[in-house]
């Protein structure tokens, strides 16, 4: 039975996971088509997991993810090139799942001949270093990677040879901090490993580094901490490029997280590495129109941003704005700083404005100030001419002796 | 009597280099422990300021950097030549003082009789209160006018005062603090002027400068 890729797509995850069904010998066939194991729809299923992160990650790895912002995004995640990518979305906006959960998975099981990371290579020949701002964070995301190989339907199923029978058996090493896959070469790293900031990395050898949130609200508050993330962050960058070196292949690097310090990690990438090309998106942009719509509709409605927004203070713009420079957050408006030039015969040119008039009008009426409403000098000795200037204009209300 | 240069005419929509009056100020930052931000350490910074008669603050040069003290010590002397500031602070806080009286010395030799003064910061303000309380005024009154191509003192400006670095807006509010209150309104003759600027760069006294001017005015005013 033929099957679209465009049709795949439009079926739910609950729907492709009903669809497939696997032969007692684990052939796997389309429900209701058990003679035609490992068909069309199969082969089309498998194609498009492979090629596809968000159809991946939606109807192989059951995510809720949404098209309108998923689909970029994973667009985005899943491109070859650039080779190190930088991805900065608000928070509970299912990047962790992209990037942490599926997108190892999807690494892995990448053919050779079809690979979209490294062509040539088999997928299981990888090795995902997986990091975070403590290691027993990312050791749960390990988790997540080695229950999907190990119950995972549909991947047990479409790709069986990247799956252990009993992998606590089976597999060298398959434990909370890192598993190996059935591969043909072995290497001193694992397949997947889990890793916190500071931890030792000197001698391993990576080609894929993912870097999941690897600061948060205690390096916020603290310099030694963020510091620490930023100098992990650089000594880290050295393993790929041991790599590189090594064996003439490209490594790739995915960061993802959200801005959390106006100075952070991610603004000294931002700074100081122009080979990271980013994707940072806010909780709610501009449509088409100019209006301020949420990027997830599905989860999130203006109001709810709104009580986001009075919740977190001056931390919103960061966390779910993702911009560093909102007005919140900093001192001084930028639109009242003006600029000049300089030409040749040293003029200096700038755009006269109103607000230069404004300045003559008050240094003007500062000149007059000097002078004192009754017109007489400020500090001069109160007489009868001055007492009289001074009731002339009705002011005596207003008038004091000094005691 | 002030010297401050004379009235530019705002019809002009321009005005000339040499009608500002000229400030700069150095920060040294002779620590070498990080900052609270950096990773890399502060910079020195040496920032250059031109004020015009409505208090317009012109930025007309701003660097800032990490070299070697001697390498400072010729930028300083370098900048000053170039610039002519009336006045050219120093940050002079501890052992900091000793390395402006070096600075000073040099530039005596080379130049001649450089208005380089020695700046005591007090310890006791907070930085980015100092740095907030000095400029805000300024940018807030539109004030505050920075030329092209300076970019790094505008991201500190712009992300003050979380940015990464605040070395050049420190020294900018130094130098902004080294201006006189208020400048009088006066115009005065072009002759008076250079009349000054020679007696100045002759060495001549303040106060006996101010009283040939002041005669010269009275015999013009008869």
């Amino acid at each position: 039975m033929g099957i679209k890729l465009s049709d795949l797509h439009k079926m739910s995850a609950q729907q492709t996971w009903e669809e497939v069904c696997v032969s007692p010998s684990g052939i796997p066939f389309q429900a209701g088509a058990p003679e035609y194991p490992d068909g069309s729809f199969i082969k089309t299923l498998r194609l498009a997991a492979e090629r596809d992160l968000y159809f991946f990650g939606k109807s192989i790895m059951g995510r809720k993810l949404a098209p309108s912002l998923h689909l970029p995004v994973c667009k985005f995640v899943q491109s070859r090139v650039p080779y190190r990518k930088g991805l900065l979305l608000p928070r509970e906006h299912f990047k962790t799942s992209v990037v942490s959960h599926c997108l190892p998975v999807h690494i892995i099981i990448q053919p050779a001949d079809t690979n979209m990371y490294f062509p040539g290579m088999e997928g299981s020949e990888c090795r995902i270093l997986l990091a975070c701002e403590t290691v027993g964070r990312s050791q749960k995301h390990v988790r997540v990677i080695e229950t999907a190989f190990e119950s995972n339907k549909l991947i047990r199923t479409l790709w069986p040879h990247r799956c252990w029978d009993n992998p606590r058996r089976d597999s060298k090493k398959w434990s909370e901090n890192e598993m190996i896959v059935p591969r043909k070469v072995e290497y001193p790293e694992p397949t997947v490993m889990a890793i916190g900031v500071g931890g030792a990395i000197t001698g391993a050898r990576p080609n894929v580094l993912l870097k999941d949130d690897l600061i948060s609200l205690e390096a916020r508050s603290s310099p030694t901490v963020m510091e620490t993330a930023i100098e992990w962050h650089v000594a880290s960058r050295a393993l790929l490029e041991s790599y590189e070196e090594s064996t003439g292949l490209q490594s790739l690097e995915w960061i993802i997280g959200t801005r959390w310090a106006v100075y952070d990690l991610y603004q000294y990438i931002i700074d100081n590495d122009p080979t990271v090309e980013w994707m940072i998106r806010s909780i709610v942009e501009p449509d088409n129109d100019g209006n301020m719509v949420p990027i997830l509709p599905e989860y999130n409605s203006l109001e709810k941003v709104e009580e986001l927004r009075t919740q977190f203070g001056s931390l919103f713009p960061l966390i779910y704005m993702n911009q560093a420079f909102d007005p919140a957050l900093v001192d001084f408006d930028m639109s009242k700083v003006r600029t000049f030039q300089i030409d040749d015969s040293q003029n200096i040119i700038f755009a006269f404005d109103d607000r230069d008039m404004k300045i003559q009008e008050s240094m003007d009426s500062a000149e007059d100030a000097e002078l004192g409403s009754s017109g007489m000098p400020r500090g001069a000795k109160l007489t009868s001419h001055m007492l009289d200037a001074y009731l002339s204009k009705g002011r005596s209300e207003f008038f004091r002796f000094r005691s | 009597m002030s010297l401050m240069p004379p009235k530019i005419d705002l019809d002009t929509k321009h005005t000339q280099l040499i009608h500002l009056d000229k400030y700069g100020f150095v920060d040294l930052a002779a620590s070498k422990l990080k900052n609270r931000r950096s990773v890399e350490g502060a910079r020195q910074a040496i920032v250059i300021i031109g004020v015009d008669y409505l208090m317009r603050v012109f930025v007309l040069s701003a660097w800032a950097g990490r070299i070697s003290p001697t390498s400072l010590c010729n930028r300083i002397i370098r900048t000053y030549e170039t610039w002519q500031p009336r006045i050219m602070g120093i940050e002079a806080n501890g052992l900091q003082e000793l390395y402006g009286e070096g600075v000073r010395e040099e530039a005596r030799k080379q130049l001649n009789n450089p208005a380089i003064i020695a700046v005591y910061q007090s310890t006791k303000v907070d930085k980015e209160f100092r740095i907030r309380t000095r400029i805000e005024p300024i940018i807030n009154s539109g004030r505050l006018l920075v030329r092209d191509g300076l970019d790094d003192l505008r991201q500190e400006i712009e992300g003050f005062p979380t940015a990464r670095t605040m070395d050049i807006i420190d020294a900018l509010a130094s130098a902004i603090a080294l201006l006189p209150r208020r400048p009088k309104q006066q115009q005065k003759s072009s002759e008076v002027l250079q009349l000054a600027a020679y007696l100045r760069n002759s060495g001549v006294a303040p106060h006996i400068i101010e009283k040939r001017i002041r005669d010269l005015e009275l015999q013009e005013a008869v």
